[in-house]
């Protein structure tokens, strides 16, 4: 997978603009979705990926491929983009409330079908990934990750200590990586 | 290594100062296992991500992704020798906007007051229908469809703006403010709102009318004070707003002055602040739909290109806005720049150019509106058979102080 997408960037370095619209075909749902679920708001979200590809295809040398992965790097590009709009937006009093973020969303009724086996299986693997950490650590990595909480401020919310915050994100975060594929870990 | 581990996530989810986020970009690149790490760490909170409820984002955001790529050349149209040598002298007090305000009650008896008061509302009744979580951002219309009937957005009929009641005000900054909330972003929104009300209406129609909605009430907060005291004080907040924004919303859009529709491209954009409150934002915005109307009206096809520069004048931004024109068209344009003003014969194309015109000497300090053209702080010329409409602000320099903050995100 690494590879196809080093192909991937290697394409948009040169300006093929097909390799983008391949990129987006394969990740840009995903990439809506998570900036929709922090921002809750469908004109935002789109600006926000609107903007990261063009980042990319502005200055793809801003990904540097011995780092990681295209889709990783994008995916935290969107989520800290989608963040600092949300701390921005929450300045302004303009916000939904924390419920509605983290409440557990089932399974979309009209979410596409996986268009083949390696989406399927990431998804079982996505599935298992979650399911198998405690509450308590997905709690805290959900108040990390899609609301942009800093430790200090998750201590507060939850009332736990700061180092309490950091063994379960940082735990959390391990147990993610044991459920990656051996050849990515 | 759980310290190192704990460093790399929380540089991750830009949680670390710049300095020492600057550390471990340092560290990462100088050390393989390290960045192994680090990898290791972002395929794990990709994992996170991957887990966000499933959303479909509308069909036309491929577009608008592609539209970027495939327009983002840089300076399609080459500008005039002239204005590649200006130096303009910069007030010692940068301009933040808001020195264009007036109060409702600078519009005299008339019953503008009333119009304007009215219009407002009706941004606020159309603010829901066309917002980023309402039916019409998911492209089911249908509500907005209903509404657009019933909502009091008094749109105005081409060239009748200046002959209703607008010679009665007394106060010349009055006119000034009360045109800007007719002949900027409203005339667009009509055009979308006629769409909308005929049934030809789409997702992106919808979202068009957001950011025209948005900015129309940006506009008329900063031209009457005592509008809405109450968001006004939000817009008069420091607040850093980046050549992105703008960016974003011209990108591939369909803009209409009346119904003359044509579409938008952006060429080089520098990344960076351009104003630095909503009420400066407002402002700038203003001068650009101006030129907008103005050039939109007289392009071959009704499209035209914007672009932002900060490197050509010394300290200063150029929006340069171009499009294929004919000579006869190009000539009526110059016209209309030149233009001295006279409050009498004044007609809404004269009055789009002396909007600029008057918002430019405001920010250069300039005592006459003509001094802001004598001095080419904006202008038309011709170049090959496109025309260029241009104006100059003093831009934010680097060393700014205060704005917008963000996360201390290593990957923007």
């Amino acid at each position: 997978m690494k590879v196809v997408e080093e192909e991937f960037w290697e394409r948009i370095a040169t300006g093929d603009t097909s390799a983008l619209a391949e990129l987006y075909d394969s990740i840009g749902t995903k990439l809506f979705s998570l900036s929709y679920q922090i921002l809750n708001d469908r004109w935002d979200a789109e600006e926000v990926v609107q903007d990261a590809f063009a980042a990319l295809w502005k200055k793809p040398q801003a990904f540097n491929p011995q780092k990681g992965k295209l889709t990783s790097w994008l995916m935290v590009l969107v989520r800290n983009r989608s963040v600092d709009r949300y701390r921005s937006r929450k300045r302004r009093k303009d916000t939904a409330s924390l419920d509605t973020v983290l409440e557990v969303h089932p399974a979309d009724e009209s979410e596409d079908i996986p268009s083949s086996a390696s989406q399927t299986d990431e998804k079982q693997l996505l599935g298992s990934a979650i399911e198998n950490l405690p509450p308590k650590q997905i709690k805290v990595l959900k108040l990390s990750y899609f609301k942009g909480l800093t430790h200090p401020e998750i201590a507060q919310e939850l009332g736990i200590s700061l180092g309490t915050v950091k063994s379960r994100i940082r735990l959390g975060v391990e147990k993610l990586r044991l459920s990656l594929p051996n050849s990515l870990r | 290594m759980p310290d190192l581990e704990q460093t790399l996530i929380d540089y991750s989810l830009g949680l670390l100062k710049r300095k020492d986020s600057e550390e471990v970009e340092t560290l990462i690149a100088k050390d393989k296992q390290v960045a192994q790490q680090f990898s290791v760490v972002q395929d794990s909170l990709c994992l996170m991500g991957t887990s966000a409820r499933h959303a479909k984002p509308n069909d036309d955001l491929k577009a608008r992704v592609m539209e970027i790529c495939e327009s983002a050349k840089p300076e399609i149209t080459p500008h005039p020798l002239e204005l590649l040598n200006l130096a303009p002298a910069l007030p010692i007090k940068r301009y933040i906007g808001g020195g264009a305000s007036v109060d409702l009650g600078d519009l005299g008896k008339s019953d503008l007051k009333d119009r304007v008061n009215r219009l407002y509302e009706g941004m606020l009744e159309l603010r829901d229908l066309v917002c980023g979580t309402s039916a019409a951002s998911e492209g089911d219309l249908s509500e907005l469809c209903k509404s657009a009937d019933s909502i009091s957005v008094e749109l105005p009929k081409h060239n009748s703006v200046c002959s209703n009641g607008v010679s009665s005000v007394p106060h010349e900054q009055a006119i000034q403010s009360f045109l800007r909330t007719q002949l900027t972003s409203l005339p667009s929104m009509g055009y979308f709102l006629k769409k909308i009300r005929e049934g030809f209406g789409n997702a992106g129609d919808a979202r068009r009318l957001f950011y025209l909605r948005r900015d129309q009430m940006k506009i008329m907060r900063a031209s009457f004070a005592d509008l809405d005291a109450t968001l006004l004080a939000e817009d008069e907040k420091l607040r850093l707003h980046g050549a992105g924004l703008l960016r974003t919303k011209w990108w591939g859009a369909e803009h209409s002055y009346y119904n003359r529709p044509g579409k938008v491209m952006c060429g080089n954009f520098f990344e960076g602040p351009v104003t630095e409150r909503c009420v400066e934002f407002a402002e700038y915005d203003s001068n650009l739909y101006c030129f907008a109307n103005l050039l939109g009206s007289k392009s071959e096809n009704g499209g035209f290109q914007i672009e932002l520069d900060n490197s050509k004048i010394p300290e200063c931004v150029l929006a340069t806005l171009s499009a294929i024109t004919s000579s006869e068209n190009h000539s009526e344009l110059k016209d209309i720049i030149v233009k001295k003003y006279h409050r009498e014969t004044m007609d809404e194309d004269g009055y789009l150019a002396h909007l600029v015109k008057s918002s430019i000497s405001r920010a250069f300090q300039l005592s006459t509106t003509s001094e802001a053209l004598n001095t080419k702080l904006l202008g038309c010329e011709r170049t090959g058979n496109q025309t260029l409409l241009w104006f100059v602000w003093p831009a934010i320099l680097p060393n700014h102080g205060g704005g917008e903050a963000t996360t201390s995100n290593p990957l923007q």
